[in-house]
């Protein structure tokens, strides 16, 4: 089958299956029309420099169906104590929940109920390269959530994202979340997925803080071994806002995960911190750009990952200061261990200043585990095996140090120990 | 915010010196490129075939290529049939055998630039090999490096004398297909140096070539060849500098390195090319290819450069780390001021075992200047045991200009150890305060703080360059040497 | 030689000196102290010429000129040294190199001829001789990897090398063993002569068992409070500076 027409027909499918409002409707057939002439990036794309996407463009995908909600039960992570649990299973949300506090509905119900709320959201999606239109053109479902003024809600929302899916399917989702002012919230994004089959997800996050807003967002990335993901998020941050990002990539086939981080107001502060283990054949790319637009704005990036069997890591961070952007504190960091001779990292922490009155500082660091501190463990009497996965452990847990919740923290780690299962409990978890 | 200092600016906006134009009829080709162009080039040089026709193969890959555009610079398309390809000195018909035969207003031109050749010849035992537009006007102690084996001459006469040598090296290290400008040059270049040190020996003195663009409207295209044999040192010296002149003018030349075994190659550069006025009319296009390859087992090549000059300065010396034990080295301060840009960094290929590099890179962005550091740190899977550190430090010195870092670092081997390291920051108002009320003017505080930033990379000049760099950076000598 | 009259100086909006008289004559040491926060450092940065600080009244004359309008290099050539509470680091800038070219700076604005880097050298290793200092610091960048003793001697080396005609000691004893406080004071005493003044800013009294102050003054809240001989120093010590708010109250 030709290849333009299979992804036409998924398209047809999927706008005779949706009710949308006209101008969204207008604004998937534009955007679908630019994938088609597009296509994936190739290589030759600098911002796809590390990444390629052929295996993608020569599947045909196709749109999810509804799924038999049998086969997730398996999936589910652990409860994180007293959260809003939702749970997406293909794409569809297997049950609504509200709450009197805050706006929690589907994108559906919104687009139903309420799409006036949403629409400068979608329509003003940052348009980077022809996979947001492929996400615009096909994504129809994901979560809205709107945290009033000087809420402050403090029971984690996890938004679950299951993918239990035959082999070659596709499911494109788009959230929308927005902190009013003063309001506070902690947001997490899972998604996980069955293993051995290929199947290709996209999710987009359009996430906005308003003045003294504060966000905390985990996003954790366990897709099946066959997975193809791509997860773009972009991040505005208004005046006194504060940001604490944190991003797992754990598994997956190939992943993309981009940041686009933007301060539009003054004083503001964001905190990303980033964790990415490859194993097998992995490939993971983190893409994140910080955009220091105003003056007084701080940021601090730190990305560790851990490289082992064929994996392939890519790393990309960039800071930009604009002209007027003064007394601007920028930080970042990224660190790399290679454990196998056939992994391979290309990273490239990048700096851009128009403004002066800065102090930014990046930097990368590649090597492996450090001979004394091995040493030392043998010669307290742990076995070698043991004491190489408490350093690459001890190594992937450092990112957790910033993670101030309680509840997450122990979520956080139970979830990273599941990957270094010989690892023997610690003190503090026997607890 | 950020309120510039009055004295800093007035240091800032200094004039450039070299900016006379030398008085000389010149024999040029008509502008344009064609076959026609080249062959001609190559009959005015009387050159062999062989090279006629690596000319020709260069030339027609140059034609399916386009101008790169992924660099930080912005410049207004080049209209590469405007440029004439060739340009020189008349006089050189009958080319000079010895300094007394160089036309006496040409030696004038060299000594405003500060390079008395003969003057030089008796007092600072450095070798000069003096590029005047496109041909090797001269070169300097010829006799005593044929003492010791040495080759120090014209690319020209190297093709003539040693064919052999070119033939084996040329294009060993950056192919002509490698990139536009190098497929340019590869097709057009005119002259440039030749060296060749024997197997053992330690080059008694430094090696220098000073190059000048005088013509207008001329491009400049040489090609320079350094082969080290085994266990043999050389330190080779480049400056350069060309008049004021209202329109653009086109550099684009090659420089490539071979370091055999145990050998070691240490190449400084202080590029003082006019940049262009303060509204940014006028200036070189500085589109440079430098590679060295360190070929055999524990060689070591060493680029050291300053860049004060060029509007538009793009180039990227690295090294190819094929030998074991081989260990390349990258020392940079780059200055843009006004409009100037630059995009600079290096490439450091780790092939061989026990590879080591290192990166030190000083940007200094004033006035409307651009400044990027692009580099790429690369470990094959062969490197076992690689090494690399790189500092990259930008210093600001207004709020028009800009400072960008952009390392691509690859890694394919997990013995690897590569550590990158940056910052960006203003001049520091407590340094400088400081410094004043120890009396010293604005002037002198500020050149101090920079000198100061730059030491890391100015030790690494010999002595003579060290000088010139510092002038050049407005600062005085300050115990970075010796 | 310098007199001080009604000086009212603000930091971003907050009034930090509100009319200061202050008048040092030449051969006298004066003490400044005060508790934190009194405006003892603003003073001293003040009269260096440091930016950031709104002189909002007042007037400073110095040797005759008008102090305030001088840039600060100016007036570290007409004689003014301000050893720093917080000497900064300098990295790639020599030591001596820097000392060096300041010396010579102050040479020139007194019409006398350079010294020679020979001449240089003797002089600055017989000052570190009686400063106890090791050799090494000529071969360091400016302050760089420096302890804190390391750099108040540092300082005290440099204003021993200008010869200033009005030292400002600002907070020099902080921070100093006693050993080292020895040292420092001996240089100090070293630097008197008919001359010259000194100014030492200090929060404590111990440096004053060393140095002997032929005036105290107390500031307090941007004021001076008291004025009187060393015997106000003791009293201070023994008594601390809360009785200053109670009599400022009163």
């Amino acid at each position: 089958m030709n290849t333009n027409l299979h992804w036409q027909t998924q398209f047809d499918n999927s706008i005779a299956q949706n009710a949308n409002p006209n101008w969204l409707t207008e604004l998937r057939h534009q955007a679908f029309k630019r994938w088609q002439t597009s296509g994936f990036p190739t290589l030759r794309n600098e911002r796809w420099k590390y990444t390629e996407l052929m295996p993608l463009a020569q599947t045909e995908f196709h749109l999810s169906k509804n799924t038999s909600s049998d086969h997730y039960q398996d999936l589910l992570p652990e409860t994180i104590e007293n959260s809003l649990r939702l749970i997406f299973v293909d794409g569809q949300l297997i049950s609504e929940l509200t709450s009197d506090e805050i706006y929690l509905a589907t994108l559906v119900n919104t687009l139903k109920q309420n799409p006036a709320k949403i629409e400068p959201y979608i329509t003003n999606k940052n348009s980077i390269d022809s996979i947001t239109d492929l996400n615009t053109a096909l994504a129809t479902d994901g979560m809205v959530i709107f945290i009033p003024a000087n809420c402050n809600f403090t029971r984690p929302i996890h938004l679950i994202y299951l993918y239990t899916q035959i082999q070659n399917n596709m499911v494109h989702m788009q959230n929308i979340v927005h902190l009013a002012e003063g309001a506070t919230a902690t947001i997490v994004e899972h998604h996980i997925g069955k293993d051995d089959n290929r199947y290709f997800s996209t999710s987009f996050n359009s996430i906005k803080l308003e003045k003294n807003a504060n966000l905390t967002y985990y996003r954790w990335q366990e897709q099946g071994s066959d997975a193809y993901h791509i997860n773009r998020t972009q991040l505005m941050q208004a005046t006194h806002s504060n940001t604490a990002f944190f991003s797992f990539d754990l598994k997956g086939h190939l992943v993309r995960n981009e940041i686009f981080q933007e301060f539009i107001g003054e004083n503001a502060e964001c905190k990303l911190t980033g964790l990415y283990l490859g194993r097998g054949k992995q490939h993971i790319d983190n893409y994140i750009t910080l955009n220091h637009a105003v003056p007084f704005c701080r940021s601090e990036q730190l990305f560790k990952g851990i490289l082992d069997d064929r994996s392939h890591g890519v790393f990309h961070g960039k800071v930009v200061v604009s002209k007027d952007a003064q007394k601007t504190d920028a930080q970042q960091h990224n660190a790399n261990l290679i454990l196998s001779d056939k992994a391979e990292i290309d990273t490239q922490p990048q700096l851009e200043i128009y403004a002066d009155d800065v102090k930014c500082t990046h930097g990368a660091a590649i090597g492996q585990l450090d001979e004394e501190a091995l040493f030392y463990l043998e010669s307290r009497g742990i076995n070698a095996d043991i004491a190489k996965q408490m350093l690459i452990y001890g190594f992937a847990a450092d990112t957790l140090q910033h993670v101030e919740q309680s509840t997450l923290h122990a979520f956080c780690q139970t979830r990273i120990r599941h990957y270094f299962p010989e690892m023997p409990l610690l003190q503090d978890e026997l607890k | 915010m950020s309120q510039n200092n009055p004295s800093l600016d007035a240091l800032l906006a200094r004039d450039y010196e070299h900016g006379f134009v030398t008085d000389i009829e010149s024999d040029r080709l008509p502008n344009g490129l064609n076959e026609d162009i080249i062959r001609a080039i190559s009959a005015k040089k009387n050159e062999p075939e062989f090279l006629l026709q690596w000319r020709l193969k260069a030339f027609h890959h140059w034609l399916t290529m386009t101008e790169p555009h992924w660099s930080h610079i912005y410049y207004p398309p080049i209209d590469y049939q405007a440029v004439s390809y060739y340009s020189a000195p008349k006089s050189k018909a009958d080319a000079p055998k010895s300094l007394d035969e160089v036309d006496p207003e040409l030696l004038a031109t060299y000594a405003k630039l500060g390079i008395p050749l003969k003057e030089q010849e008796m007092l600072a035992g450095v070798a000069v090999d003096a590029v005047f537009d496109s041909v090797s006007v001269a070169t300097t102690f010829k006799s005593k490096l044929a003492e010791k084996g040495i080759i120090f001459c014209s690319f020209s006469e190297a093709v003539h004398e040693y064919p052999e040598l070119i033939e084996q090296y040329l294009g060993s290290v950056v192919p002509y297909t490698d990139n536009f400008y190098a497929s340019l040059n590869s097709a057009v270049f005119s002259d440039g140096s030749f060296v060749y040190i024997p197997k053992g020996v330690r080059c008694p003195m430094e090696l220098s070539t000073y190059f000048r663009i005088n013509a207008a409207s001329t491009g400049q295209f040489e090609r320079t060849l350094i082969i080290a044999d085994e266990g043999s040192y050389v330190s080779y010296l480049e400056g350069c500098t060309a008049p004021k002149r209202d329109e653009n003018q086109l550099h684009a030349a090659v420089v490539e390195l071979i370091a055999l075994e145990k050998a070691t190659i240490k190449y400084s550069t202080v590029q003082n090319w006019y940049p262009g006025d303060k509204d940014g009319k006028g200036g070189i296009y500085n589109f440079v290819t430098k590679r060295g390859d360190c070929r055999g087992s524990n060689s070591k090549i060493s680029w050291t450069q300053v860049e004060t000059g060029s509007a538009i300065t793009w180039k990227y010396p690295s090294v190819v780390l094929r030998g074991d034990n081989s260990i390349g080295e990258f020392y940079s301060v780059a200055l843009t001021n006004n409009r100037q840009q630059a995009d600079t960094g290096t490439k450091m290929i780790h092939l061989g075992k026990n590879t080591r590099s290192t990166i030190i890179s000083k940007g200094i962005s004033a006035g409307y200047g651009q400044n990027t550091y692009r580099g790429l740190v690369k470990i094959a899977k062969s490197a076992v045991n690689a090494r690399n550190y790189t500092q990259c430090d930008s210093l600001l010195m207004s709020d028009k200009c800009g400072a960008h870092t952009f390392p691509y670092i690859e890694v394919k081997n997990p013995t690897a150890k590569v550590e990158h390291e940056a910052s960006t920051s203003k001049i520091s108002e407590d340094q400088l305060f400081y410094l004043l009320q120890r009396g010293l003017t604005t002037e002198d505080a500020v050149s101090m703080i920079v000198n100061g930033f730059c030491k890391q990379v100015i030790r690494e000049l010999p002595m003579e360059f060290a000088v010139e760099a510092q002038k050049l950076l407005g600062i005085s000598l300050e115990g970075a040497v010796g | 030689m310098l007199n001080v009259k009604n000086l009212h100086v603000k930091v971003e909006d907050k009034n930090i000196l509100n009319g200061i008289d202050l008048q040092v004559n030449a051969g006298e040491v004066h003490a400044i102290m005060g508790p934190n926060g009194s405006g003892k450092s603003t003073l001293s940065n003040v009269l260096a010429g440091r930016d950031g600080y709104e002189i909002t009244d007042g007037k400073v004359t110095y040797l005759a000129q008008d102090l305030l309008n001088m840039a600060p290099d100016e007036r570290a050539r007409a004689g003014i040294f301000l050893a720093f509470q917080y000497p900064v680091e300098i990295p790639g800038v020599n030591n001596m190199y820097m000392l060096k070219a300041a010396v010579n700076a102050r040479r020139k604005q007194q019409g006398l001829p350079e010294v020679d880097a020979m001449d240089f050298l003797a002089m600055v290793k017989n000052r570190m001789r009686e400063l106890k200092m090791d050799e090494k610091y000529l071969s360091r960048d400016v302050n760089s990897g420096f302890s804190g003793g390391e750099k108040k001697r540092n300082e005290i080396l440099q204003m021993l090398m200008l010869e200033p005609q009005l030292a400002i000691l600002d907070e020099t004893d902080s921070g100093l063993d006693i050993d080292a406080l020895k040292v420092v004071a001996e240089g100090i005493n070293a630097l008197r002569s008919p001359e010259r003044a000194i100014i030492m800013v200090t929060h404590y009294q111990r440096l004053l068992d060393y140095v002997k102050p032929d005036f105290v003054h107390v500031l307090s809240e941007g004021r001076i409070v008291r004025s009187g001989t060393a015997e106000l120093a003791l009293e201070l010590e023994k008594l601390g500076y809360s009785w200053i708010a109670e009599e400022a109250a009163e």
